[in-house]
């Protein structure tokens, strides 16, 4: 009997979905389809275990899996945590829909070997618990680094401007020395205790690269391009996957460095810009007739939300910045789910070739209406509840702000009106296909999803709770 | 040793060389300008702040490969905009540019500390950083994004070293720049109207007939192969005519 940790088991299965999705490249499908499925099993598994549980027996192979078991290499512990549980788990369900997503619509040939790779970097990062630095200083340099590798499914197709991928890597590249040098600050810390301005230096510098790491406007130039340029569900796994990473760092570098919230200036320019981009990307939303630029100005309006709650970081707003990214993650996603089938269908996401495409494509353009507009807060998609509650812990501390964004969501609710007109139109190519059984069942799948969390937004109160948990 | 790399008209000179790619904006100049800097800041590092023996090597050997990725690809893309231009501003703007900069970074980096560095080697190290701003900011392509990234990558790994002489620091700012690289060089391949036109990814096995010729690693590394060789060639034969000439 073999006994694994759970790190060693994670790595070893990503390896062999990597290698197996690449040598079968030609069936991507089927792999991407049983790869997919494997990811979210195991997802939902480590979920529903106790992590105290003993060993667990693998079937059909002679393994012995320890949850709790960590692996010790070059000075870096990777260990499955209570902290890092919810991360991981998001992370593996993320790649197990995206690579679901990809089998009814290919985003590329060589998308899902370089997605997982991608993937499998953020579970790393994800599970360091220990590192010759604190991990939450040299995560930004690894994030960098996952980013820079995120290249390839971003550009897989080779259509697009390539410097939007560019411009997607920057802010965590430019973040990395002002986090390591606060590491700096904050190490020599016990060594002069007396000295005031290193741990006042050392947060400030962890403020501004922090700021830098959640890329408001105008670092934000990279989530609408992507939009236009990128495969849709590359984009929206790519975008998920960082700021999923980056939220999870500003929470623990706000709880290992305390001085952070109160004596450096970082809350005032996070609330500011976070205004700035969700005012921008309703704006800039009501004018884009691109409707993967669209989507992705729906995703920096409701980035900007997100930030603007964060800015205002006490023990209230933190459930609703975790239930508002849970409700984001589920509607980026079927909105990408969509929009792929979209573009499959069509050829390309120009606005001529998409009048009237409802009429053929009902489900996927269901499922790309709904899950945009819940990232604007539409009544009866899953983004409602949160930006309902939202709204009101806004009007509670200053009515000005709830009225900016309701103004900004009003904005990007337009915009999608425009495509609701375009889609619903005329049928400009009477010859254009109809979807395939699979892209209707994913395109159902999500529908259900969106509407389900708009009906009964309680479902999500367990995960919820736990994360709140986890974070605590 | 020390003295003299410490000195202020190195830390001008150096300051210069990276500059002048801004200036010119011609990818010809900016990689060896690059590999300039790269190696006045690895033996400033390794004389006069003790960086010990292999880091500062390494440093420079980091960037060599980083810069031999990025004209394997410069080598192989047909897109002439691609290789030599890219530019949306005239000499002069960018030299204005430059200007502004240099009064910004001489007056503000009275008020910034960086540890363990002398005043010239801050001065330095910020000028750096703000040509690669400056350069990032003014690109349109890919190449001299990638050149911007890698400069400021320059200053990055040479202050974080001297602050953490750490191997995981120091390796995994090295993989970041090799990546940096290796994204540039596939972008700067994605650029090409030539590629973007079949729609088949240069890294699935079957691309169409000329596209495999042209854009396979093997082609591209006899690309790479002949260049050198044709740029030793033409150094070897200069060196005989002038010899001769002297002679």
């Amino acid at each position: 009997m073999i006994q694994l940790a759970l790190p060693s088991f994670l790595f070893s299965l990503l390896l062999l979905a990597i290698i197996s999705s690449y040598i079968l490249r030609r069936w991507e499908p089927g792999i991407s389809l049983a790869i997919g499925a494997m990811l979210m099993i195991v997802g939902m598994l480590l979920w529903q275990y106790p992590m105290d549980a003993p060993p667990v027996t693998l079937p059909l192979v002679p393994v012995e899996l320890d949850l709790r078991a960590g692996i010790w290499e070059y000075g870096f512990r990777l260990q499955f945590t209570q902290t890092n549980e919810p991360i991981v788990v998001i992370v593996l369900l993320l790649l197990g829909s995206g690579m679901l997503l990809t089998a009814a619509a290919s985003q590329g040939r060589v998308f899902p070997p370089s997605m997982l790779l991608v993937g499998a970097g953020y579970i790393g990062m994800a599970l360091m618990v220990d590192a010759p630095i604190s991990p939450v200083f040299l995560a930004p340099t690894v994030l960098a680094i996952l980013m820079t590798v995120s290249v390839f499914p971003l550009q897989v197709g080779f259509d697009g401007e390539a410097l939007n991928s560019l411009r997607a890597i920057l802010p965590p590249i430019l973040a990395t020395p002002f986090v390591l040098f606060a590491a700096w600050n904050i190490e020599q810390l016990p060594l002069n205790p007396q000295d005031i301005g290193l741990a006042a230096g050392g947060a400030q510098l962890l403020g501004v690269g922090l700021l830098i790491l959640l890329a408001p406007v105008p670092l934000h130039s990279g989530q609408p391009q992507l939009g236009e340029s990128s495969p849709p569900i590359a984009m929206a796994l790519t975008i998920l996957l960082y700021q999923t990473v980056a939220l999870y760092l500003y929470f623990l570098a706000t709880s290992n460095v305390p001085l952070l919230l109160s004596s450096t200036a970082l809350n005032v320019w996070l609330t500011s810009t976070a205004t700035i981009t969700l005012v921008w990307g309703g704006v800039a939303a009501a004018a884009a007739s691109h409707p993967g630029r669209l989507l992705g100005y729906a995703m920096l309006h409701d980035w900007g939300l997100i930030l603007l709650l964060l800015a205002g970081s006490d023990e209230g707003s933190l459930p609703l910045v975790i239930s508002l990214f849970a409700l984001r993650i589920l509607s980026a996603m079927s909105a990408a789910a969509g929009l792929s089938q979209i573009k499959q269908a069509a050829g390309s996401l120009d606005a001529e070739s998409l009048h009237g495409i409802a009429a053929r494509l009902p489900w996927s353009t269901a499922a790309f209406l709904l899950g945009s507009l819940g990232l604007a807060g539409f009544p009866l998609t899953a983004g409602f509840s949160g930006h309902w509650s939202a709204l009101q812990a806004l009007a509670e501390g200053d009515w000005r702000f709830a009225a900016i964004v309701l103004i900004a969501s009003g904005s990007v609710i337009f915009g999608f009106v425009r495509m609701v007109g375009i889609f619903f139109g005329r049928l400009a190519y009477p010859q254009l296909p109809r979807e395939k059984p699979l892209g209707v069942f994913f395109s159902l799948m999500a529908i259900l999803l969106v509407t389900g969390m708009a009906i009964a937004p309680q479902l999500f109160e367990g995960p919820l709770v736990r994360t709140l948990l986890a974070f605590d | 040793m020390a003295v003299f790399w410490a000195s202020v008209p190195l830390h001008v000179l150096l300051g210069f060389v990276a500059a002048v790619p801004v200036v010119l904006w011609d990818w010809r100049i900016a990689l060896p300008g690059i590999l300039l800097v790269q190696l006045g800041t690895s033996v400033l590092v390794g004389t006069v702040y003790g960086l010990a023996a292999p880091w500062p090597a390494v440093h420079f050997g980091v960037q060599v490969l980083a810069c031999l990725i990025l004209l394997l690809s410069i080598l192989q893309t047909s897109n002439v905009q691609v290789r030599t231009s890219g530019e949306f501003s005239s000499r002069l703007f960018r030299m204005l540019v430059l200007g502004i900069a240099a009064l910004m970074v001489w007056r503000a980096t009275e008020g910034i500390e960086l540890p363990r560095l002398e005043d010239s080697t801050k001065v330095l190290f910020i000028w750096f950083a703000a040509i690669a701003l400056i350069t990032l900011g003014m690109t349109e392509t890919a190449l001299f994004g990638s050149i911007g990234l890698l400069m400021w990558l320059i200053p990055v790994q040479a202050f974080l070293s001297v602050l953490f002489p750490v191997p995981a620091v120091i390796v995994l700012l090295g993989i970041l720049q090799i990546l940096v690289a290796l994204a540039c060089s596939f972008l700067l391949l994605a650029e090409d109207d030539a590629l973007s036109l079949i729609d088949v990814p240069s890294t699935d096995s079957n691309l169409a007939a000329g596209v495999h010729r042209r854009h396979s690693i093997a082609s591209g590394a006899r690309v790479l192969g002949y260049g050198i060789g044709f740029w030793f060639y033409t150094l070897v034969s200069r060196l005989r005519n002038t010899e001769a000439r002297n002679g």
